[in-house]
């Protein structure tokens, strides 16, 4: 069941009337409720991955308790690499083993054994970091184990961030689940809000791109220099209006419910640089790495000075490209994200700036201008095909330069509206780019939000497209 | 070594870094000071071990919300606790 299918609007509706008005205003009442919610929406969606994270949960839950109660030692230690090597081979298995098959058997020119499709459970990669990050901060010290296992499984179904996130620690999210929730008025309207921002992106500016992206891409050997940048630039918006187009319906719908989690974006596109970059993309997910990969790393290799840095960042964005999986391109690209910031490390400069991108200056809008069409064309990689593949088409995209452009593939109403739909969720976005989502716009008078909001429900009704319904970001 | 003289001993480290004068109090953290990144903390933390010959730990570190935290562990760590 996806956010924007006709049957989840009435269903989170009744979850709502149920939470605010019908039951007593008590944590238990809540939570059980919202237990029940989720496991019936990831059943709905997928029901073997429900059974599945039921049973893994169950013994995460028990293992994590276990190797608690273990005195410091090697005892510990050995349990404790033992949790964290079972849920990664979960997810290999059903992540990686049908890519690492074929790549092995492309290596050595094996002869082909057919492994039959392996079956993706849905939120595997998502409900497994949160589980290796529960070990690691149990292992730590930096949290308790949770002892209410109603919450435990509230935490890891809970259905707003269950499908494509955010990775939430334990110990940021159970606390808000310990005491009943109140409605917050402002609080509940600023979820509508960002729920109805998140619904236009995914359904009018992200479907319009990929149409865009589509037409420009159908003959990709004979396409132009600048229509293959185009269509690098097409699928990069079509991507961000996508993911963050969930994340802000899945906070919007938890907001809703009292509950906060990450903003999984924070306008990545009006960064200067590529540090801040990653500060404002998949957020949770680059959090997870900072503090589970790339920490431990230069922590260990901090007398190493800049090289230490470097090898840390490296080993952090392979993590990055194998969490979207074992295929080349994917490799290719966290390679590349790595090297990105290799002048950053050299310079020793501030890798935390992130000023500048909030003034209006050429010079910013210059500096933003040139990152982007780098991760666009970057992200060429990211997608389903061989890195090979990808190089090509940006070889063609620099030898094709001077090429005449294929205007027909640009022009035309359809296009027109799409490039209309982009400046203005970039508009809007950048006047609130201060906010934490793209439609907060409470500091407005009234008329000037209604006239938002008219507008946005205006292109929803005229322009929405549902080409499959599903989220890219679900696949991962 | 007593808690403020950590205090003036590691502004000198800030210093050192930053090339500007930093007040220590309590609640400072990384945040309020512009340039203060996750290269710069592990220069900071190699420093402030060579300075007070103390070995943090990975666990010690993730636990550090603030330059209180920081002062009360390199005094556990100096006084060997």
């Amino acid at each position: 069941m996806s956010f924007t299918s006709l049957s989840f609007i009435p269903l989170i509706l009744a979850v709502m009337l149920l939470y605010w008005v019908v039951l007593p205003k008590r944590a238990s009442f809540q939570n059980v409720l919202i237990l029940v919610s989720s496991l019936a929406f990831v059943a709905i969606s997928d029901w073997k991955a429900a059974t599945l994270i039921a049973f893994s949960g169950a013994l995460n839950f028990i293992l994590v308790s276990r190797m608690h109660k273990l005195a410091e030692g090697n005892a510990k230690k050995w349990f404790f690499y033992f949790g964290c090597i079972l849920n990664v081979a979960l997810l290999s298995y059903f992540k990686y083993l049908h890519d690492l098959v074929a790549g092995i058997q492309s290596l050595f020119n094996a002869e082909p054994f057919q492994l039959g499709k392996i079956y993706l459970p849905l939120g595997i990669s998502f409900f497994t970091f949160q589980l290796i990050g529960y070990w690691i901060d149990v292992y730590n010290e930096e949290t308790e184990p949770e002892k209410d296992p109603f919450i435990f499984f509230t935490y890891l179904f809970y259905f707003p961030k269950f499908v494509s996130g955010p990775i939430e620690r334990l110990q940021d999210f159970t606390p808000q689940l310990r005491s009943a929730r109140q409605l917050h008025l402002p609080q509940l309207t600023d979820g509508m809000r960002q729920f109805l921002w998140g619904f236009f992106k995914k359904t009018v500016v992200s479907a319009h791109c990929l149409i865009f992206y589509k037409s420009l891409y159908a003959s990709p050997d004979s396409i132009s220099g600048i229509n293959m940048l185009l269509a690098a630039v097409m699928n990069t918006i079509y991507v961000y209006a996508d993911f963050s187009g969930y994340s802000d319906m899945a906070c919007g719908i938890s907001k809703g419910l009292g509950i906060r989690i990450t903003n999984n974006f924070a306008f990545p596109f009006f960064a200067t640089n590529i540090s801040e970059f990653w500060k404002r993309w998949h957020i949770s997910l680059t959090t997870w790495i900072m503090t589970y990969v790339y920490t431990p790393i230069s922590f260990i290799l901090r007398r190493q000075k800049k090289m230490g840095t470097f090898i840390a960042i490296f080993s952090a964005f392979i993590i990055v490209g194998i969490w979207h999986g074992l295929k080349s391109g994917f490799l290719v690209y966290g390679c590349l994200q790595a090297l990105f910031f290799l002048p950053l490390v050299l310079k020793g400069g501030n890798m935390n700036s992130a000023a500048g991108s909030n003034a209006s200056t050429i010079a910013t809008f210059v500096r933003m201008a040139a990152l982007f069409l780098l991760v666009c064309v970057t992200a060429l990689f990211v997608r389903e095909i061989p890195a090979s593949q990808s190089l090509k088409e940006i070889t063609l995209l620099i030898t094709r330069a001077t090429q005449t452009p294929d205007l027909s593939g640009v022009l035309g109403v359809t296009n027109a509206i799409c490039w209309a739909l982009i400046a203005i969720c970039f508009g809007i976005e950048w006047l609130n780019r201060k906010q934490d989502h793209g439609l907060n716009i409470q500091r407005l008078a009234a008329p000037v939000r209604w006239s938002f909001y008219i507008f946005v429900i205006l292109a929803i009704f005229f322009f929405s497209e549902f080409p499959g319904g599903g989220f890219i970001y679900a696949q991962f | 070594m007593e808690r403020a003289d950590i205090a003036i001993e590691i502004g000198k480290i800030l210093h050192s870094v930053f090339k500007k004068e930093i007040e220590i109090h309590d609640n400072l953290s990384a945040k309020d000071v512009e340039g203060w990144d996750s290269l710069t903390h592990m220069v900071i933390i190699t420093k402030i071990e060579d300075h007070f010959s103390v070995k943090f730990k990975l666990r010690d570190l993730n636990k550090l919300n603030n330059m209180g935290n920081l002062l009360d562990l390199v005094k556990a760590k100096i006084d060997g606790n």
